[in-house]
C-alpha cells in the first residue's frame, strides 16, 4: 500500500496553498471519447477539455453571450475592441504556460483558429467561427480577431468556441491524423489541471498544475471513474467509491437523500427535449401527408399533457419550456406563448379538419388514418418512457402512434435524411442566441439541424434581426415575436428542460454549479484536512512512486 | 493426426473468411453508420459529418469498402475504430485479456463444480440429494444469463454490498495498491461475474458428467473392483470417474464457444470491459471494423475449441485415432451443433 | 449415441455423435406408423420429473390463455402516471407497477402470451428450415453436402447473440413476425446437423435403397421413409428450441431489440427496469421468475421426451 505516501506538495516545488490536497472521484456513466478539445462533443469530453485547456476568456456565471459583459480573463488578461467593432485584440497573460513549460503565445491562438476552421480537420464548431475573417498576431502576446461583420455574439464566438491548442506540439501532425495522434492520448494543456493518465473504460486522472498562471487548484487530483452504465456509476457513489455523480435519477433520489454522508445539488441542464414533427417527407421533397397541416400539429400539441409527462419522468425536477430554449439561455423568453393542454379543443380542431373517428377510435380522413411512427433512440430510457406516454395520450384524441425505438446511428441517419414522421429529440445548447438559427430557420434545413423542414420566412427574418441587434430590449421583443410565430406554427411540442441533481460527498466543500459546465469552478473545491480519506492523501508524487515499484 | 490438424486449420480459415464476409455485408447493409451516432449535436453541420464519412471511406460503394478492408487485413491492419478513436487492434488487445481472465476462471470453476455435483449425485443415486441436485442443475440450466447476473448484482452488490458493482479493478485505488492488495482487488471484482458465468455452465457439465458416470457404472471392470472389496467412493473416484472423465474433457473445447456467448451478457451487466461488451457496443454504434474483428475472434475461439475437443476425443478413444481419415473430420464437427 | 452441448446461451440441442451404427434400433424404424406415439407416451409417463414438467407447463399455458380473465388491469395502458408510477409490490398490485404506472402482474400475464407464442413459432420455424436443409444436405451427400455444412459451420461460429443483434440491426423495426423469423432463421443450424447426420446414415440402409429401387423419387423417399425416422430427435430439438428462444427473446430485449412498445413480453418488462435494477427490482425479478419456471418445465419435458424416445441412452454415452 502506498496510500498516504505523500501529502500534497510536489517534490520541493511550492504547493502554493497550505490547505491544498484532496482527491475528487467523479463517477461517469460513459467513457470519455477523445481528449482533443477540437473534437469534444459529449459532456464528458467537454469536461476534460475544460479542465485541461483554457479559452481566451470565459463567460462566467452569468453565461452572457452578448457583447463581453461578465466575461472573465483567461489566457487573455485583457482585450480591446476596435472603434468599428470589426476586430477584437486579445492581450495574452505572459505567465500562461503549457504543461510542458513552453509559454502560451499569440501564434498558438492563430494556429488554433486555423485548425478549427480548416475544412480538412472538419471540427464540429467550425460553423460558429464562420463570421471570423482571420486572426493576426501583431506581437507574441497579442492576437487580433478580424470579423466579416458585427453581431452581438461575436465576442462569445471568438472565445467560447475554442480551447487554445499548443502549436508547437500539433504543428507537424496532418489534420486527418489528429484523432489517432499521440497527443490525443496524452494531451498537453494549459488549464489548472494537467493530464496524468487515461485507461479507457476504467479511469482518467488529472492532477493539479501547481505552477498554473491562474493559481494552483485546491484539490490535488480529479479522477474520473468510468462505469459502462448508469447503475454501476450510481453504485460507486452509494458505496463511497466516488465523490460525485452528476445526474442522479429521480428513482434513486430518496436513497441518496437518506444517506448522511451525501448531499444533493440540483442544477439546470442547458438542453431541451421536444416532439419533433417532420413537415416534409420523402427526404424533404414533398409535404408530409399529416404534419404539413398546421392545424393537425396544433391539435396534437394540445392533446399532450406535458406537465403530467414531465412529472412522471422527472418527478419535480424538470420544467416544461415554453419554446426551443432552456431556462437561462440568452435566447430564453419565459413569457413566450405556449399552446395549452386542452383535449376538447384538440378534438374540435380535428373534427373540423375532417378527421372522423372510426369504430376503433382512430380518426380517418378519407382513406388516410391518423397514424404515424414516433422514433426514439434506444439509448435514452427517458425518451422511450415519454414515447409510451405520448402514445397513450394521443390515442385519446384518436391518433395511432407506433413507437419505434432505434439505435442512435440509425436515428441520426434518418434525421439527416429528413426521413421520419416524428421523433423525440433532445438538443443540448451552448446558451447562445445563434442556436435558434442553427436549428429552426429555413437556412438550417440544408446547413444546420432543422431536420423537420420547418420553414417560415417571417420567423427567419425575426431571428436574423435579433441576431444582429445589440439593444437587449429590442432583441427581446424580436425574439418574443419569433416565438409567437413558432408557437402558432407548432413545428414541435416543447416537452421538457431537465433539471439534474448531482449527488456529492459531504466532505467536499463545493463551489457553485454552472449549468453549461458544473465543473467550471472545480479548482475552488476543497477537502478540509480533518475530513480527508486515504485517497485524498495520495499526493502529487504517488503515482510515480507506485509505478517505480 | 497432423494431416487432420492441418485440414481442420484450413477449414477454420475458410470458415473465418466466410464469417468475415457475411458480417461485413450484414452490418454494412444495416441502416446507420458510425459517424451518425457519434456526432448528434445540432451545432455540427452536415458538411462536417460528410467530411468524416469521406475520410473513413464510408461514402464509397460497398465492394470498394470491402476490398479496402481486405487489403488492410492482409497488411495486418484491422482498421480504425470511430467510436474509440484508436486502431481496432488496440481496442481488441485491451479487451481480450479481460475476457480470457473471466472465461478462464469461469471455465475452471464450472468444471470443478460440475464434476463434483455429478459425483455426489451418482454416489447418492436415486436419493433425495440426487434429485435435489438434479433439480438445481435443471434450474440453473434454465436461467436467462443476464437475469442471473442482474439478480446476483442486486443481491450481493446492492442489497448486501459485499462485492463491487462492476469493472475489473477499482480504478481509483488500484494504481496505488501493493501487489497483494492489488491482486485481492482483482479477485473481488472477478467473483460475481465469474461465478455467474460458471453457474450456468456447471449445470450443463454436471448433467453430462452424471450421465457419463452412470454409463460406465454398469461396466464389468467396476464389478471386478467391487468384487475386490474396494469401497464405493474409491470405485467411483478412482475407476469410474477416471473413465467417465474423458468424454467430459472433450466438452472443455466445446464450452469455449458457450463461454464466449455467455460472456456477452455477463460482461454487459457487470461492466466487464471484455470482447463481448465491446462487440455489443460496436453493433450499437455501427463501428464496423470492431464488429468484424470481434466476430473473427469469436469464430477463431469456436474453431479452436472444437479442434481441441476433437483432439482430446481422439486421445481419449483409440478407435477414433485410427479412424482419423473419416471424411467428417472427427468427433465434434458433428457436435458443433446448436 | 448422443451428446448434449450447450447452445449459445445454455440450452442444449441433441446432436448425434460417433459411429453411425449407433442410431436407434432397426426394429422401431421398420414400423414407424404403428403405435410409436403410444409407446413413447407410456415410457414418458414413467418419468416423474417429466410428468411434473408437463403439468407445470400445462398450468402456465392455462394461465396465460386465461390472462384476460385473470389480469385485473389492462396490460398496455398507464393507470395514473403520477400517483401510480413505479410502485413496489402491494395488495392492489402484487408485482408492483412500472415507470409509466402499468400493473406488472397484468403485463406478466399478457407478456407470457407474446413470449411463448414467439418461442413456439420461432422453434417451429427453426425446426422446419433445419430439417429441410439437413435432409437435402444429407440426402445429396458429396460436394453439395460438404458446401452446405461449411455454411452452417460459418453461421455456427458467429456467437448467436452477435448474429442476432447484427441481423436485428439490419431489419430495423421488428414486428413480432419479424422477431419470430429472425430467431427462427438463426436457430436452425443445430437441427440441420442432426437431421443431416441421421439422413446420411439412413439413406443407404437396405429399406431406403429398396424404396428407391421400387421407383420412389428422392422427395418421396425423404418424406415417406426417412424423415419419419428422425421425428423424435426433431421433436426434442423443438422442445429445447422453445426454451432457448424464450431465453433469447429476453436476452434480445435486454439489448433493446424486442417487441414494440407498449406491448409486453417477459423480456421487455425486464428491459423497462434494466437500468434501475436497484430501485425497481420488481421489474427484473418477477418476469425473470416466470421465465425460469417456464424454461425449467420445458427442459424437463424435453428430457423426458428424449429418454422416452431413446430409452437406451441417458444423457451422453461414451462412443
Amino acid at each position: 500500500m502506498v496510500l498516504g505516501a505523500g501529502c500534497g506538495g510536489s517534490g520541493g516545488i511550492s504547493a502554493g496553498r497550505a490547505d491544498a490536497g484532496g482527491t475528487i472521484v467523479v463517477a461517469l456513466a460513459a467513457d470519455v471519447r477523445n481528449l482533443l478539445p477540437a473534437y469534444a462533443i459529449s459532456t464528458q469530453d467537454q469536461m476534460v477539455a475544460d479542465l485541461m485547456f483554457d479559452r481566451l476568456a470565459d463567460p462566467g456565471d452569468s453565461l452572457n453571450t452578448v457583447g463581453d459583459r461578465g466575461f472573465l480573463p483567461r489566457l487573455a488578461e485583457r482585450w480591446s475592441w476596435s472603434a468599428d467593432s470589426l476586430s477584437i485584440t486579445f492581450h495574452l497573460d505572459p505567465r500562461a504556460r503549457w504543461h510542458d513549460g513552453v509559454p502560451v503565445r499569440a501564434t498558438d491562438v492563430r494556429f488554433t483558429y486555423r485548425l478549427f476552421t480548416d475544412t480538412t480537420a472538419a471540427v464540429p464548431a467550425a460553423s460558429q467561427l464562420a463570421a471570423i475573417d482571420s486572426v493576426t498576431t501583431p506581437d507574441s502576446l497579442t492576437a487580433t480577431f478580424w470579423f466579416k461583420h458585427r453581431y452581438p455574439e461575436q465576442f462569445f464566438d471568438a472565445t467560447y468556441q475554442m480551447h487554445i491548442c499548443p502549436e508547437h506540439l500539433l504543428r507537424g501532425i496532418p489534420t486527418s491524423a489528429l484523432l489517432a495522434s499521440a497527443f490525443s492520448k496524452h494531451p498537453v494543456g494549459d488549464g489548472q489541471f494537467r493530464f496524468a493518465s487515461w485507461t479507457p473504460g476504467s479511469a482518467l486522472e488529472l492532477v493539479a498544475d501547481t505552477m498554473n498562471y491562474r493559481g494552483r487548484p485546491k484539490l490535488d487530483r480529479v479522477i474520473l471513474s468510468i462505469s459502462p452504465n448508469y447503475g454501476a456509476a450510481m453504485a460507486k457513489l452509494l458505496a463511497g467509491d466516488a465523490d460525485l455523480f452528476e445526474s442522479v435519477h429521480p428513482d434513486n433520489l430518496s436513497e441518496v437523500r437518506r444517506r448522511p454522508d451525501l448531499t444533493t445539488i440540483p442544477y439546470d441542464d442547458p438542453s431541451y427535449g421536444f416532439l419533433w414533427f417532420n413537415l416534409r417527407t420523402a427526404k424533404g421533397t414533398r409535404p408530409h401527408p399529416l404534419f404539413a397541416d398546421r392545424d393537425l400539429r396544433r391539435a396534437l400539441s394540445m392533446a399532450i399533457d406535458r406537465a403530467a409527462i414531465v412529472r412522471n419522468v422527472f418527478d419535480t425536477l424538470a420544467y416544461v419550456p415554453p419554446g426551443p430554449f432552456p431556462r437561462g439561455a440568452s435566447n430564453a423568453d419565459p413569457s413566450a406563448p405556449a399552446l395549452p393542454y386542452d383535449t376538447m379543443r384538440a378534438d374540435r380542431l380535428l373534427d373540423s379538419a375532417g378527421w372522423r373517428r372510426g369504430s376503433d377510435g382512430i380518426r380517418r380522413k378519407g382513406a388516410r388514418e391518423l397514424a404515424f411512427t414516433l422514433s426514439v433512440p434506444t439509448s435514452s430510457k427517458t425518451r422511450q418512457q415519454i414515447a409510451v406516454l405520448i402514445q397513450d395520450q394521443l390515442a385519446h384524441v384518436g391518433a395511432r402512434v407506433t413507437v419505434d425505438p432505434m439505435e442512435m446511428p440509425v436515428l441520426m441517419q434518418r434525421l439527416e435524411g429528413h426521413d421520419f414522421d416524428a421523433v423525440l429529440q433532445n438538443w443540448r445548447t451552448d446558451g447562445a442566441m445563434d442556436d435558434l438559427r442553427q436549428t429552426w430557420t429555413t437556412d438550417a434545413v440544408r446547413h444546420g439541424a432543422n431536420y423537420g423542414d420547418y420553414a417560415n420566412p417571417t420567423f427567419d427574418a425575426l431571428v436574423d434581426s435579433a441576431l444582429t441587434t445589440s439593444d437587449p430590449a429590442r432583441v427581446h421583443e424580436l425574439l418574443h415575436r419569433a416565438y409567437t410565430i413558432l408557437d402558432n406554427d407548432a413545428p414541435a411540442v416543447w416537452l421538457y428542460q431537465p433539471r439534474l441533481v448531482a449527488g456529492v460527498h459531504r466532505r467536499l466543500h463545493h463551489a457553485p454549479f454552472r449549468p453549461d459546465a458544473w465543473w467550471a469552478h472545480l479548482a475552488d473545491w476543497s477537502v478540509p484536512v480533518a475530513d480527508r480519506l486515504p485517497r485524498d492523501n495520495i499526493g502529487l508524487t504517488a503515482r510515480t512512486t507506485a509505478q517505480a515499484q | 493426426m497432423r494431416s487432420f490438424v492441418v485440414r481442420r486449420l484450413v477449414q477454420a480459415v475458410t470458415v473465418a473468411a466466410a464469417v468475415t464476409t457475411l458480417t461485413f455485408v450484414l452490418i454494412h447493409l444495416a441502416p446507420g453508420d458510425p459517424l451518425a451516432g457519434t456526432m448528434d449535436d445540432p451545432r455540427i453541420a452536415p458538411s462536417v459529418r460528410a467530411h468524416w464519412r469521406q475520410v473513413y471511406g464510408l461514402d464509397r460503394p460497398l465492394p470498394v469498402q470491402y476490398v479496402r478492408f481486405l487489403t488492410g487485413v492482409a497488411r495486418g491492419d484491422l482498421g480504425f475504430s470511430v467510436s474509440y478513436n484508436e486502431p481496432v487492434i488496440a481496442v481488441i488487445r485491451r479487451a481480450v485479456p479481460n475476457t480470457l481472465m473471466l472465461a478462464g476462471t469461469a471455465l475452471v470453476l464450472s468444471f470443478a463444480a460440475g464434476i463434483l455435483i455429478a459425483v455426489i449425485q451418482v454416489r447418492r443415486e436415486g436419493t433425495l440429494t440426487d434429485r435435489a441436485l438434479g433439480a438445481i442443475s435443471l434450474g440453473l440450466y434454465s436461467l436467462p444469463d443476464f437475469w442471473l447476473a442482474q439478480v446476483a448484482l442486486l443481491a450481493f452488490s446492492y442489497w448486501l454490498p459485499i462485492f463491487p458493482a462492476g469493472g475489473t479493478i477499482d480504478p481509483v485505488i488500484h494504481p496505488y495498491l501493493g501487489p497483494a492488495a492489488a491482486a485481492l482487488d482483482r479477485v473481488r471484482h472477478l467473483v460475481l461475474p465469474a461465478v455467474t458465468l460458471a453457474a450456468l455452465t456447471a449445470a450443463w457439465i454436471a448433467r453430462f458428467q452424471r450421465a457419463a458416470l452412470l454409463d460406465v457404472a454398469a461396466d464389468d471392470y467396476l464389478r471386478t473392483a467391487r468384487a475386490k472389496g474396494l469401497s464405493e467412493w474409491t470405485i467411483l473416484v478412482r475407476h469410474a470417474l477416471r473413465n467417465a472423465l474423458l468424454p467430459v474433457i472433450t466438452l472443455f473445447g466445446l464450452s469455449l464457444s458457450a463461454f464466449v456467448s455467455g460472456a456477452v451478457f455477463v460482461e454487459k451487466v457487470f461492466g466487464w470491459p471484455g470482447i463481448g461488451s465491446v462487440a455489443v457496443d460496436a453493433v450499437g454504434a455501427r463501428d464496423y471494423p470492431v464488429i468484424i474483428a470481434c466476430t473473427i475472434i469469436g469464430s477463431i475461439l469456436v474453431a479452436a475449441g472444437s479442434l481441441i475437443a476433437d483432439l482430446l476425443y481422439m486421445l481419449a478413444d483409440p478407435r477414433l485415432r485410427r479412424a482419423e481419415g473419416d471424411a467428417d473430420g472427427g468427433a465434434t464437427s458433428a457436435v458443433a451443433g446448436a | 449415441m448422443t451428446v448434449t452441448r450447450p447452445s449459445e446461451r445454455g440450452g442444449a440441442v441433441w446432436v448425434p455423435v460417433g459411429p453411425r451404427d449407433a442410431a436407434p434400433p432397426e426394429r422401431e424404424r421398420r414400423r414407424p406408423a404403428y403405435g410409436p406415439w403410444r409407446a413413447l407416451w407410456r415410457r414418458y409417463r414413467r418419468d416423474q420429473g417429466a410428468v411434473v414438467g408437463l403439468a407445470v407447463l400445462a398450468t402456465i399455458a392455462a394461465i396465460i390463455i386465461a390472462a384476460p380473465l385473470l389480469a385485473a388491469y389492462p396490460p398496455d395502458v398507464p393507470l395514473d402516471i403520477i400517483a401510480l408510477k413505479s410502485q413496489p409490490p402491494s395488495w392492489l398490485h402484487p408485482l408492483g407497477t412500472d415507470p409509466v404506472s402499468r400493473d406488472v402482474l397484468s403485463r406478466v400475464l399478457y407478456g407470457g402470451r407474446v413470449s411463448l407464442a414467439i418461442a413456439v413459432l420461432a422453434a417451429l420455424t427453426a425446426a422446419t428450415v433445419g430439417t429441410l436443409y439437413g435432409a437435402i444436405a444429407g440426402y445429396a451427400g458429396g460436394a453439395v453436402d460438404a458446401i452446405m455444412m461449411r455454411v452452417t459451420d460459418a453461421c455456427l461460429s458467429i456467437p448467436r447473440v452477435l448474429l442476432l443483434l447484427t441481423v436485428a440491426a439490419l431489419w430495423g423495426r421488428l414486428s413480432i413476425g419479424g422477431l419470430v423469423l429472425v430467431l427462427g432463421f438463426t436457430g436452425w443450424f443445430g437441427v440441420s446437423r442432426i437431421v443431416r447426420g441421421e439422413v446420411l446414415a439412413l439413406r443407404d440402409r437396405e429399406w431406403a435403397i429398396a424404396a428407391r429401387a421400387l421407383g420412389a423419387g428422392a422427395t418421396r423417399t425423404l418424406l415417406r421413409h426417412i424423415l419419419p425416422n428422425v421425428a423424435s430427435p426433431i421433436i426434442v430439438a423443438i422442445a429445447l428450441g422453445i426454451g432457448n428462444v424464450i431465453l433469447l427473446e429476453a436476452g434480445l430485449s435486454f439489448f433493446g431489440v424486442g417487441v414494440q412498445p407498449p406491448q409486453a413480453s417477459w423480456g421487455t418488462i425486464m428491459q423497462d427496469g434494466a437500468d434501475q435494477v436497484r430501485a425497481l427490482w420488481w421489474l427484473t425479478v418477477f418476469p425473470g421468475l416466470a421465465i425460469v419456471t417456464t424454461v425449467m418445465a420445458v427442459h424437463a419435458v424435453a428430457d423426458g421426451l428424449r429418454r422416452a424416445a431413446d430409452p437406451r441412452s441417458g444423457y451422453g454415452a461414451r462412443p
